[in-house]
Protein backbone atom coordinates (compact mmCIF):
# COMPACT_ATOMS: atom_id res chain seq x y z
CA UNK A 1 0.00 0.00 0.00
CA UNK A 2 3.00 2.01 0.66
CA UNK A 3 4.22 2.01 -2.45
CA UNK A 4 1.24 2.55 -4.35
CA UNK A 5 1.01 6.31 -6.69
CA UNK A 6 -1.97 8.23 -5.57
CA UNK A 7 -3.67 8.35 -8.56
CA UNK A 8 -3.40 11.58 -10.86
CA UNK A 9 -7.07 12.89 -10.15
CA UNK A 10 -9.12 12.03 -7.48
CA UNK A 11 -12.57 14.35 -6.54
CA UNK A 12 -15.00 13.87 -4.57
CA UNK A 13 -18.10 15.99 -3.97
CA UNK A 14 -17.79 18.17 -6.69
CA UNK A 15 -20.60 20.62 -6.98
CA UNK A 16 -20.88 23.70 -9.44
CA UNK A 17 -23.13 26.41 -9.79
CA UNK A 18 -23.99 29.05 -11.74
CA UNK A 19 -26.44 31.51 -10.43
CA UNK A 20 -29.22 29.41 -9.10
CA UNK A 21 -28.25 26.44 -11.46
CA UNK A 22 -26.72 23.62 -10.03
CA UNK A 23 -24.42 22.11 -12.76
CA UNK A 24 -22.85 19.66 -10.85
CA UNK A 25 -24.35 18.45 -7.70
CA UNK A 26 -22.13 16.30 -5.87
CA UNK A 27 -20.05 14.64 -8.62
CA UNK A 28 -17.26 12.46 -7.46
CA UNK A 29 -14.59 10.99 -10.05
CA UNK A 30 -11.08 8.93 -9.37
CA UNK A 31 -8.77 8.39 -12.25
CA UNK A 32 -6.27 5.61 -11.91
CA UNK A 33 -2.74 5.77 -13.83
CA UNK A 34 -3.06 4.70 -16.99
CA UNK A 35 -6.77 4.70 -17.29
CA UNK A 36 -9.29 6.26 -19.62
CA UNK A 37 -12.40 7.26 -18.32
CA UNK A 38 -15.20 8.42 -20.76
CA UNK A 39 -17.58 10.88 -19.96
CA UNK A 40 -20.42 10.23 -21.93
CA UNK A 41 -24.39 12.22 -21.51
CA UNK A 42 -26.75 14.81 -23.13
CA UNK A 43 -25.97 18.29 -23.99
CA UNK A 44 -26.40 20.57 -20.96
CA UNK A 45 -25.44 17.92 -18.46
CA UNK A 46 -22.43 19.33 -17.11
CA UNK A 47 -19.81 17.29 -18.74
CA UNK A 48 -17.71 20.40 -19.80
CA UNK A 49 -18.32 22.15 -16.83
CA UNK A 50 -16.41 18.73 -14.65
CA UNK A 51 -13.52 19.04 -16.89
CA UNK A 52 -13.03 23.14 -16.14
CA UNK A 53 -13.61 22.56 -12.29
CA UNK A 54 -10.92 19.58 -12.64
CA UNK A 55 -8.77 21.57 -13.72
CA UNK A 56 -9.59 24.61 -11.52
CA UNK A 57 -10.43 27.07 -14.99
CA UNK A 58 -13.53 26.64 -13.22
CA UNK A 59 -13.50 26.32 -9.66
CA UNK A 60 -15.87 24.56 -7.66
CA UNK A 61 -18.12 25.16 -4.82
CA UNK A 62 -17.42 22.60 -3.01
CA UNK A 63 -15.72 19.35 -3.14
CA UNK A 64 -12.52 18.31 -2.82
CA UNK A 65 -10.06 17.81 -5.70
CA UNK A 66 -6.73 15.79 -5.42
CA UNK A 67 -3.96 15.89 -8.18
CA UNK A 68 -1.42 12.96 -7.85
CA UNK A 69 -2.31 12.97 -3.89
CA UNK A 70 -1.99 17.15 -3.61
CA UNK A 71 -5.11 19.47 -2.87
CA UNK A 72 -6.24 21.00 -6.47
CA UNK A 73 -6.49 24.82 -6.04
CA UNK A 74 -7.11 25.34 -2.22
CA UNK A 75 -4.40 24.96 0.92
CA UNK A 76 -4.92 21.54 2.15
CA UNK A 77 -6.60 21.64 5.59
CA UNK A 78 -8.13 24.92 5.17
CA UNK A 79 -10.49 26.72 2.52
CA UNK A 80 -7.80 29.17 1.84
CA UNK A 81 -6.76 29.60 -2.34
CA UNK A 82 -3.38 28.69 -3.36
CA UNK A 83 -1.53 31.16 -4.54
CA UNK A 84 -1.68 32.15 -8.76
CA UNK A 85 1.77 30.70 -8.95
CA UNK A 86 0.79 27.59 -7.41
CA UNK A 87 -2.42 27.33 -9.08
CA UNK A 88 -0.47 27.89 -12.23
CA UNK A 89 1.80 25.01 -11.46
CA UNK A 90 -1.29 22.54 -10.44
CA UNK A 91 -2.88 23.69 -14.29
CA UNK A 92 0.60 22.87 -16.02
CA UNK A 93 0.19 19.10 -14.91
CA UNK A 94 -3.50 18.56 -16.11
CA UNK A 95 -3.96 18.75 -20.20
CA UNK A 96 -6.79 20.11 -21.88
CA UNK A 97 -8.15 19.55 -25.24
CA UNK A 98 -11.06 21.80 -26.05
CA UNK A 99 -13.95 21.44 -28.14
CA UNK A 100 -13.62 24.34 -30.16
CA UNK A 101 -10.25 25.13 -32.38
CA UNK A 102 -8.26 27.25 -30.04
CA UNK A 103 -4.98 26.68 -31.32
CA UNK A 104 -3.28 30.11 -31.52
CA UNK A 105 -3.78 31.63 -34.79
CA UNK A 106 -0.24 33.80 -35.50
CA UNK A 107 2.15 30.79 -33.91
CA UNK A 108 2.77 28.29 -36.25
CA UNK A 109 2.06 24.19 -35.00
CA UNK A 110 5.56 23.97 -33.43
CA UNK A 111 5.47 27.69 -32.30
CA UNK A 112 1.94 26.63 -30.48
CA UNK A 113 3.57 23.05 -28.99
CA UNK A 114 7.08 25.38 -28.05
CA UNK A 115 5.03 27.92 -26.14
CA UNK A 116 4.07 26.50 -22.98
CA UNK A 117 7.35 24.88 -22.73
CA UNK A 118 9.11 28.30 -22.99
CA UNK A 119 6.73 30.43 -21.15
CA UNK A 120 5.57 28.25 -18.55
CA UNK A 121 9.08 25.61 -18.18
CA UNK A 122 11.14 28.23 -19.48
CA UNK A 123 13.19 26.20 -21.42
CA UNK A 124 15.55 27.53 -24.04
CA UNK A 125 13.88 27.39 -27.46
CA UNK A 126 16.19 25.73 -29.69
CA UNK A 127 15.55 22.66 -26.37
CA UNK A 128 11.45 23.23 -27.26
CA UNK A 129 11.45 23.27 -30.80
CA UNK A 130 13.45 19.88 -30.38
CA UNK A 131 10.99 18.59 -28.03
CA UNK A 132 7.97 20.28 -29.99
CA UNK A 133 8.83 18.67 -33.63
CA UNK A 134 9.32 15.09 -31.41
CA UNK A 135 5.70 15.91 -30.03
CA UNK A 136 3.92 16.66 -33.61
CA UNK A 137 5.46 13.83 -34.75
CA UNK A 138 3.93 11.56 -32.11
CA UNK A 139 0.69 12.85 -33.70
CA UNK A 140 1.93 12.47 -37.09
CA UNK A 141 2.43 16.08 -38.24
CA UNK A 142 6.06 16.59 -38.20
CA UNK A 143 5.74 17.84 -41.79
CA UNK A 144 3.46 20.51 -40.69
CA UNK A 145 5.36 21.93 -38.10
CA UNK A 146 5.76 25.62 -39.23
CA UNK A 147 1.83 25.57 -41.02
CA UNK A 148 -0.29 28.31 -39.67
CA UNK A 149 -3.16 27.07 -37.77
CA UNK A 150 -5.28 28.49 -40.49
CA UNK A 151 -3.45 26.34 -43.46
CA UNK A 152 -4.52 23.04 -41.05
CA UNK A 153 -7.57 21.54 -41.64
CA UNK A 154 -9.74 21.22 -38.45
CA UNK A 155 -8.75 17.44 -37.97
CA UNK A 156 -4.96 18.35 -38.03
CA UNK A 157 -5.68 21.25 -35.48
CA UNK A 158 -7.04 19.28 -32.84
CA UNK A 159 -4.01 16.71 -33.40
CA UNK A 160 -1.66 19.94 -33.04
CA UNK A 161 -3.66 21.03 -29.80
CA UNK A 162 -2.79 17.14 -28.41
CA UNK A 163 0.57 17.53 -28.82
CA UNK A 164 0.37 21.09 -27.02
CA UNK A 165 -1.26 19.21 -24.33
CA UNK A 166 1.29 16.27 -24.71
CA UNK A 167 4.43 18.72 -24.43
CA UNK A 168 3.80 19.51 -20.76
CA UNK A 169 4.11 15.88 -19.86
CA UNK A 170 0.65 16.12 -17.53
CA UNK A 171 -0.05 13.67 -15.42
CA UNK A 172 -3.74 13.44 -17.44
CA UNK A 173 -5.01 14.61 -20.46
CA UNK A 174 -8.59 15.92 -20.40
CA UNK A 175 -10.54 16.09 -23.68
CA UNK A 176 -13.90 18.09 -23.79
CA UNK A 177 -15.39 16.35 -27.35
CA UNK A 178 -12.03 17.43 -29.62
CA UNK A 179 -14.22 15.94 -32.30
CA UNK A 180 -17.80 17.32 -32.24
CA UNK A 181 -16.40 20.60 -34.13
CA UNK A 182 -14.69 18.53 -36.69
CA UNK A 183 -16.08 18.17 -40.69
CA UNK A 184 -17.50 13.97 -40.51
CA UNK A 185 -14.38 13.32 -42.79
CA UNK A 186 -11.93 14.59 -40.46
CA UNK A 187 -13.06 12.72 -37.32
CA UNK A 188 -11.31 9.43 -37.81
CA UNK A 189 -7.38 11.30 -38.04
CA UNK A 190 -8.01 12.47 -34.17
CA UNK A 191 -9.74 9.66 -32.84
CA UNK A 192 -6.70 7.79 -34.08
CA UNK A 193 -4.32 9.73 -32.22
CA UNK A 194 -6.62 9.54 -29.10
CA UNK A 195 -6.39 5.98 -29.56
CA UNK A 196 -2.85 5.43 -29.86
CA UNK A 197 -2.71 7.67 -26.21
CA UNK A 198 -4.98 5.04 -24.79
CA UNK A 199 -3.18 1.86 -26.00
CA UNK A 200 -0.13 3.69 -24.01
CA UNK A 201 -1.97 3.79 -21.00
CA UNK A 202 -2.24 7.71 -21.28
CA UNK A 203 -3.92 8.66 -18.47
CA UNK A 204 -7.37 9.86 -20.01
CA UNK A 205 -10.80 11.96 -19.35
CA UNK A 206 -12.17 12.05 -22.47
CA UNK A 207 -15.82 13.71 -23.03
CA UNK A 208 -17.15 12.48 -26.28
CA UNK A 209 -20.32 11.86 -28.53
CA UNK A 210 -18.10 8.69 -30.26
CA UNK A 211 -19.85 6.03 -28.87
CA UNK A 212 -17.81 3.54 -31.24
CA UNK A 213 -14.15 5.09 -29.61
CA UNK A 214 -15.71 5.29 -25.99
CA UNK A 215 -16.88 1.38 -26.53
CA UNK A 216 -13.39 0.96 -27.88
CA UNK A 217 -10.58 2.79 -25.63
CA UNK A 218 -12.63 3.56 -22.28
CA UNK A 219 -11.52 1.33 -19.34
CA UNK A 220 -14.60 2.97 -17.74
CA UNK A 221 -17.88 4.55 -18.69
CA UNK A 222 -19.67 7.74 -16.80
CA UNK A 223 -22.58 8.42 -17.57
CA UNK A 224 -24.08 12.33 -16.44
CA UNK A 225 -27.45 13.45 -16.52
CA UNK A 226 -28.89 17.05 -14.84
CA UNK A 227 -24.92 17.28 -13.69
CA UNK A 228 -24.87 13.93 -11.72
CA UNK A 229 -23.81 10.69 -12.23
CA UNK A 230 -26.11 8.37 -13.26
CA UNK A 231 -24.13 5.20 -13.69
CA UNK A 232 -20.44 3.86 -14.04
CA UNK A 233 -19.49 0.93 -15.43
CA UNK A 234 -17.31 -0.57 -18.14
CA UNK A 235 -18.27 -0.22 -21.45
CA UNK A 236 -18.97 -3.61 -22.25
CA UNK A 237 -21.64 -3.22 -19.68
CA UNK A 238 -22.83 0.10 -20.23
CA UNK A 239 -23.19 -0.21 -23.71
CA UNK A 240 -24.58 -3.88 -23.43
CA UNK A 241 -26.60 -3.94 -20.74
CA UNK A 242 -26.81 -0.48 -18.75
CA UNK A 243 -28.70 -0.58 -15.40
CA UNK A 244 -30.42 3.01 -15.44
CA UNK A 245 -33.37 3.44 -17.21
CA UNK A 246 -31.57 7.21 -18.13
CA UNK A 247 -28.76 5.39 -19.82
CA UNK A 248 -30.86 3.07 -21.78
CA UNK A 249 -33.32 5.66 -23.02
CA UNK A 250 -29.48 7.91 -24.13
CA UNK A 251 -27.85 4.93 -25.36
CA UNK A 252 -31.49 4.34 -27.76
CA UNK A 253 -31.14 8.04 -29.27
CA UNK A 254 -28.10 8.34 -29.73
CA UNK A 255 -26.70 4.76 -31.16
CA UNK A 256 -30.48 5.04 -33.79
CA UNK A 257 -29.23 8.51 -34.54
CA UNK A 258 -25.84 7.45 -35.19
CA UNK A 259 -26.54 3.72 -36.45
CA UNK A 260 -24.14 2.14 -35.12
CA UNK A 261 -23.44 -1.73 -33.73
CA UNK A 262 -22.58 -2.74 -30.31
CA UNK A 263 -21.48 -6.19 -29.80
CA UNK A 264 -23.13 -7.40 -26.67
CA UNK A 265 -20.67 -8.77 -24.49
CA UNK B 1 1.76 83.11 -60.38
CA UNK B 2 5.41 83.70 -60.47
CA UNK B 3 4.91 85.84 -57.59
CA UNK B 4 3.31 82.42 -55.72
CA UNK B 5 6.37 80.73 -57.02
CA UNK B 6 9.12 82.64 -56.80
CA UNK B 7 8.00 85.33 -53.93
CA UNK B 8 5.52 83.82 -51.72
CA UNK B 9 6.92 80.16 -51.42
CA UNK B 10 10.40 80.80 -51.12
CA UNK B 11 9.72 83.58 -48.59
CA UNK B 12 7.39 81.49 -46.13
CA UNK B 13 7.57 78.08 -46.85
CA UNK B 14 10.80 77.89 -44.35
CA UNK B 15 8.44 78.67 -41.26
CA UNK B 16 5.06 76.83 -42.29
CA UNK B 17 7.95 74.31 -42.34
CA UNK B 18 8.61 74.78 -39.13
CA UNK B 19 4.96 74.68 -37.96
CA UNK B 20 4.87 71.29 -40.06
CA UNK B 21 7.77 69.96 -38.15
CA UNK B 22 5.65 70.89 -34.69
CA UNK B 23 2.64 69.68 -36.07
CA UNK B 24 4.25 66.38 -36.47
CA UNK B 25 6.20 66.24 -33.34
CA UNK B 26 2.30 66.55 -31.56
CA UNK B 27 0.85 64.08 -33.28
CA UNK B 28 3.50 61.39 -33.09
CA UNK B 29 3.79 62.27 -29.25
CA UNK B 30 0.02 62.74 -28.70
CA UNK B 31 -0.23 59.21 -30.45
CA UNK B 32 2.02 57.24 -28.45
CA UNK B 33 0.70 58.44 -25.58
CA UNK B 34 -2.93 57.85 -26.65
CA UNK B 35 -2.11 54.26 -27.06
CA UNK B 36 -0.56 53.90 -23.80
CA UNK B 37 -3.80 55.34 -22.32
CA UNK B 38 -6.24 53.52 -24.62
CA UNK B 39 -4.49 50.06 -23.90
CA UNK B 40 -4.67 50.82 -20.23
CA UNK B 41 -8.30 51.81 -19.71
CA UNK B 42 -9.10 49.17 -22.73
CA UNK B 43 -7.62 46.46 -19.91
CA UNK B 44 -8.83 48.12 -16.79
CA UNK B 45 -12.09 48.09 -18.17
CA UNK B 46 -11.77 44.33 -19.38
CA UNK B 47 -10.75 43.07 -16.39
CA UNK B 48 -13.75 44.97 -14.26
CA UNK B 49 -11.30 46.11 -11.65
CA UNK B 50 -13.87 47.56 -9.53
CA UNK B 51 -13.67 51.71 -8.65
CA UNK B 52 -10.85 52.00 -11.51
CA UNK B 53 -13.46 50.51 -14.62
CA UNK B 54 -16.23 52.89 -13.62
CA UNK B 55 -13.93 55.98 -13.78
CA UNK B 56 -12.46 54.88 -17.20
CA UNK B 57 -15.94 54.09 -18.40
CA UNK B 58 -16.98 57.54 -17.35
CA UNK B 59 -13.63 59.42 -19.03
CA UNK B 60 -14.69 57.40 -21.93
CA UNK B 61 -17.89 59.03 -22.39
CA UNK B 62 -17.07 62.32 -21.45
CA UNK B 63 -14.09 62.55 -23.60
CA UNK B 64 -16.20 61.37 -26.49
CA UNK B 65 -19.13 63.34 -25.80
CA UNK B 66 -17.51 67.18 -25.96
CA UNK B 67 -15.52 68.38 -29.03
CA UNK B 68 -12.13 68.51 -29.18
CA UNK B 69 -11.85 72.51 -29.36
CA UNK B 70 -13.72 72.52 -26.19
CA UNK B 71 -11.55 70.13 -24.15
CA UNK B 72 -8.13 71.70 -25.67
CA UNK B 73 -9.69 74.97 -24.22
CA UNK B 74 -10.79 73.77 -20.98
CA UNK B 75 -7.44 71.94 -20.21
CA UNK B 76 -5.10 74.88 -21.71
CA UNK B 77 -7.27 77.52 -19.42
CA UNK B 78 -8.03 75.47 -16.03
CA UNK B 79 -4.56 73.79 -15.55
CA UNK B 80 -2.95 76.79 -14.47
CA UNK B 81 -6.10 77.20 -12.28
CA UNK B 82 -5.02 74.53 -10.31
CA UNK B 83 -1.30 75.24 -10.06
CA UNK B 84 -0.16 73.11 -13.51
CA UNK B 85 1.28 75.63 -16.11
CA UNK B 86 1.85 73.38 -19.03
CA UNK B 87 3.56 74.94 -22.11
CA UNK B 88 0.90 75.71 -25.04
CA UNK B 89 2.51 72.74 -26.94
CA UNK B 90 2.38 69.76 -23.63
CA UNK B 91 -0.94 70.89 -23.38
CA UNK B 92 -1.56 70.51 -26.74
CA UNK B 93 -0.45 66.62 -26.37
CA UNK B 94 -2.45 66.05 -23.15
CA UNK B 95 -5.33 67.29 -24.52
CA UNK B 96 -5.35 65.56 -28.14
CA UNK B 97 -3.91 62.49 -26.17
CA UNK B 98 -6.45 62.08 -23.96
CA UNK B 99 -9.05 62.76 -26.27
CA UNK B 100 -7.62 60.15 -29.06
CA UNK B 101 -7.16 57.53 -25.96
CA UNK B 102 -10.69 57.78 -25.29
CA UNK B 103 -11.42 56.80 -28.58
CA UNK B 104 -8.69 54.07 -29.16
CA UNK B 105 -9.89 52.61 -25.53
CA UNK B 106 -12.97 51.48 -27.67
CA UNK B 107 -10.62 50.11 -30.22
CA UNK B 108 -8.66 48.32 -28.18
CA UNK B 109 -11.44 46.70 -26.01
CA UNK B 110 -13.55 45.22 -29.18
CA UNK B 111 -10.35 44.15 -30.57
CA UNK B 112 -9.35 42.17 -27.30
CA UNK B 113 -12.61 41.25 -26.89
CA UNK B 114 -12.99 39.50 -30.28
CA UNK B 115 -10.03 36.95 -29.32
CA UNK B 116 -11.98 33.62 -28.44
CA UNK B 117 -11.73 32.41 -25.27
CA UNK B 118 -10.88 29.19 -26.03
CA UNK B 119 -7.40 30.79 -26.85
CA UNK B 120 -7.11 32.16 -22.98
CA UNK B 121 -8.32 28.84 -21.55
CA UNK B 122 -6.18 26.97 -23.63
CA UNK B 123 -3.26 29.52 -22.57
CA UNK B 124 -4.52 28.91 -18.00
CA UNK B 125 -4.72 24.85 -19.16
CA UNK B 126 -1.03 24.35 -19.59
CA UNK B 127 -0.06 26.80 -16.53
CA UNK B 128 -0.14 30.15 -18.24
CA UNK B 129 -0.45 33.17 -16.24
CA UNK B 130 -3.04 35.69 -17.07
CA UNK B 131 -0.15 38.23 -18.13
CA UNK B 132 1.91 35.74 -20.03
CA UNK B 133 -1.90 35.20 -21.65
CA UNK B 134 -1.92 38.84 -22.19
CA UNK B 135 1.33 39.04 -23.54
CA UNK B 136 2.03 36.01 -26.09
CA UNK B 137 -1.39 35.28 -26.95
CA UNK B 138 -4.57 38.55 -26.80
CA UNK B 139 -2.33 41.42 -27.26
CA UNK B 140 -0.13 40.23 -30.47
CA UNK B 141 -3.66 39.27 -31.98
CA UNK B 142 -5.41 42.19 -31.14
CA UNK B 143 -2.64 44.87 -31.87
CA UNK B 144 -2.59 43.54 -35.27
CA UNK B 145 -6.35 43.95 -36.00
CA UNK B 146 -6.40 47.34 -33.96
CA UNK B 147 -3.49 48.58 -36.49
CA UNK B 148 -5.52 49.80 -39.13
CA UNK B 149 -8.21 51.44 -37.02
CA UNK B 150 -5.10 53.06 -35.37
CA UNK B 151 -3.39 54.04 -38.54
CA UNK B 152 -6.46 55.74 -39.23
CA UNK B 153 -6.99 57.73 -36.26
CA UNK B 154 -3.23 58.60 -36.77
CA UNK B 155 -3.68 60.49 -39.81
CA UNK B 156 -6.98 62.38 -38.53
CA UNK B 157 -4.83 63.28 -35.43
CA UNK B 158 -2.32 64.99 -38.04
CA UNK B 159 -4.99 67.11 -39.34
CA UNK B 160 -7.14 67.66 -36.15
CA UNK B 161 -3.87 68.71 -34.75
CA UNK B 162 -4.51 71.99 -36.43
CA UNK B 163 -7.28 72.64 -33.76
CA UNK B 164 -4.28 73.21 -31.00
CA UNK B 165 -3.54 76.24 -33.05
CA UNK B 166 -6.01 78.00 -30.68
CA UNK B 167 -4.43 77.55 -27.93
CA UNK B 168 -1.04 79.01 -29.39
CA UNK B 169 1.13 76.81 -29.83
CA UNK B 170 3.25 77.55 -33.23
CA UNK B 171 2.35 74.37 -35.34
CA UNK B 172 1.48 74.74 -38.99
CA UNK B 173 -2.37 76.58 -38.97
CA UNK B 174 -1.23 78.82 -36.48
CA UNK B 175 2.40 79.68 -38.54
CA UNK B 176 0.41 80.32 -41.24
CA UNK B 177 -2.18 82.55 -39.56
CA UNK B 178 0.85 84.52 -38.24
CA UNK B 179 1.86 84.70 -42.08
CA UNK B 180 -1.28 86.17 -43.28
CA UNK B 181 -1.40 88.79 -40.25
CA UNK B 182 1.55 90.24 -41.56
CA UNK B 183 1.21 89.90 -45.56
CA UNK B 184 -2.52 89.52 -45.98
CA UNK B 185 -2.33 86.27 -48.78
CA UNK B 186 -4.92 84.60 -47.20
CA UNK B 187 -5.68 82.74 -50.35
CA UNK B 188 -2.39 82.01 -50.80
CA UNK B 189 -0.96 80.98 -47.60
CA UNK B 190 -3.93 79.00 -46.78
CA UNK B 191 -3.16 77.65 -50.29
CA UNK B 192 0.43 76.32 -48.64
CA UNK B 193 -0.84 75.14 -45.46
CA UNK B 194 -3.00 73.14 -46.99
CA UNK B 195 -0.56 71.94 -49.63
CA UNK B 196 1.79 71.09 -46.24
CA UNK B 197 -1.44 68.97 -44.58
CA UNK B 198 -2.19 67.01 -47.78
CA UNK B 199 1.54 65.60 -48.19
CA UNK B 200 1.47 65.01 -44.83
CA UNK B 201 -1.45 62.97 -44.68
CA UNK B 202 -0.94 61.15 -47.79
CA UNK B 203 3.00 60.24 -46.96
CA UNK B 204 1.35 58.83 -43.85
CA UNK B 205 -1.42 56.76 -44.88
CA UNK B 206 0.98 55.45 -47.44
CA UNK B 207 3.23 54.71 -44.55
CA UNK B 208 0.42 53.23 -42.71
CA UNK B 209 -0.45 51.37 -45.03
CA UNK B 210 3.03 49.50 -45.82
CA UNK B 211 3.57 48.91 -42.22
CA UNK B 212 0.06 47.01 -41.64
CA UNK B 213 1.29 44.89 -44.89
CA UNK B 214 4.79 44.15 -42.97
CA UNK B 215 3.16 43.56 -39.65
CA UNK B 216 0.12 41.02 -41.71
CA UNK B 217 1.47 37.57 -40.85
CA UNK B 218 0.75 35.04 -43.07
CA UNK B 219 -2.14 33.43 -41.21
CA UNK B 220 -3.99 36.58 -41.66
CA UNK B 221 -3.37 38.09 -45.24
CA UNK B 222 -5.85 38.11 -47.63
CA UNK B 223 -5.86 34.99 -50.37
CA UNK B 224 -4.85 37.60 -53.34
CA UNK B 225 -1.44 37.74 -51.46
CA UNK B 226 -1.11 34.03 -51.33
CA UNK B 227 -2.79 33.82 -55.61
CA UNK B 228 0.45 36.59 -56.58
CA UNK B 229 2.83 34.78 -54.64
CA UNK B 230 1.81 31.75 -56.56
CA UNK B 231 1.63 33.42 -60.14
CA UNK B 232 4.98 34.78 -59.08
CA UNK B 233 4.01 38.38 -59.59
CA UNK B 234 5.16 39.56 -56.28
N1 LIG C 1 -20.31 30.02 -17.59
C1 LIG C 1 -21.57 29.60 -17.43
N2 LIG C 1 -22.51 30.41 -16.92
C2 LIG C 1 -23.77 29.99 -16.75
N3 LIG C 1 -24.21 28.77 -17.05
C3 LIG C 1 -23.33 27.91 -17.57
C4 LIG C 1 -21.96 28.27 -17.78
N4 LIG C 1 -21.32 27.21 -18.30
C5 LIG C 1 -22.23 26.24 -18.41
N5 LIG C 1 -23.44 26.64 -17.96
C6 LIG C 1 -24.65 25.81 -17.91
O1 LIG C 1 -24.32 24.64 -17.25
C7 LIG C 1 -24.98 23.54 -17.83
C8 LIG C 1 -23.98 22.47 -18.17
O2 LIG C 1 -23.14 22.96 -19.19
P1 LIG C 1 -21.97 22.11 -19.81
O3 LIG C 1 -21.36 22.95 -20.86
O4 LIG C 1 -21.10 21.64 -18.73
O5 LIG C 1 -22.74 20.89 -20.45
P2 LIG C 1 -22.18 19.75 -21.40
O6 LIG C 1 -22.59 18.47 -20.78
O7 LIG C 1 -20.76 19.96 -21.67
O8 LIG C 1 -23.02 19.98 -22.73
P3 LIG C 1 -22.59 19.80 -24.26
O9 LIG C 1 -22.69 18.36 -24.56
O10 LIG C 1 -23.61 20.60 -24.99
O11 LIG C 1 -21.22 20.35 -24.39
C9 LIG C 1 -25.75 24.07 -19.01
O12 LIG C 1 -27.09 24.21 -18.63
C10 LIG C 1 -25.12 25.40 -19.27
O13 LIG C 1 -26.08 26.29 -19.78
MG1 LIG D 1 -19.66 20.50 -23.35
Amino acid sequence: MLMTAPPPISATGIVKRFGAATVLDDVSLTVARGEVVCVIGPSGSGKSTLLRCLSWLAPPDAGRIELAGERLGLVDGGERLRSAAEIRRQRSRIGMVFQGLNLWPHLTAAGNVMEGLVTVRRMPKAKARELALAHLDRVGLLAKADAYPARLSGGQQQRVAIARALAMEPEILFFDEPTSALDPELVGEVLDVMGALARQHTTMVVVTHEMSFAAEAADRILFMDEGRVVEEATPASFFGNPREERSRRFLDRTLSRYRLLVRSP
Amino acid sequence: MVEFFFVLIPEHFPFLLEGALITLQLSILSMAAAVVIGLGVALIRLAKVPILSKLCAAYVEVWRDVPLIVQLLVIFFTLPNIGIRLPGFWAGVLGLSLNIGAYLSEVFRAAISSIDTGQRDAGLSIGMSRFTVYRRVILPQAMRIALPTLGGYFISLLKDSSLVSFIAVNELLRNGTIIIANTFRSMEVYFMVAIIYFIMSFAAARLVGWVEMKLTPAYLRPAAFDLRRRLRLA
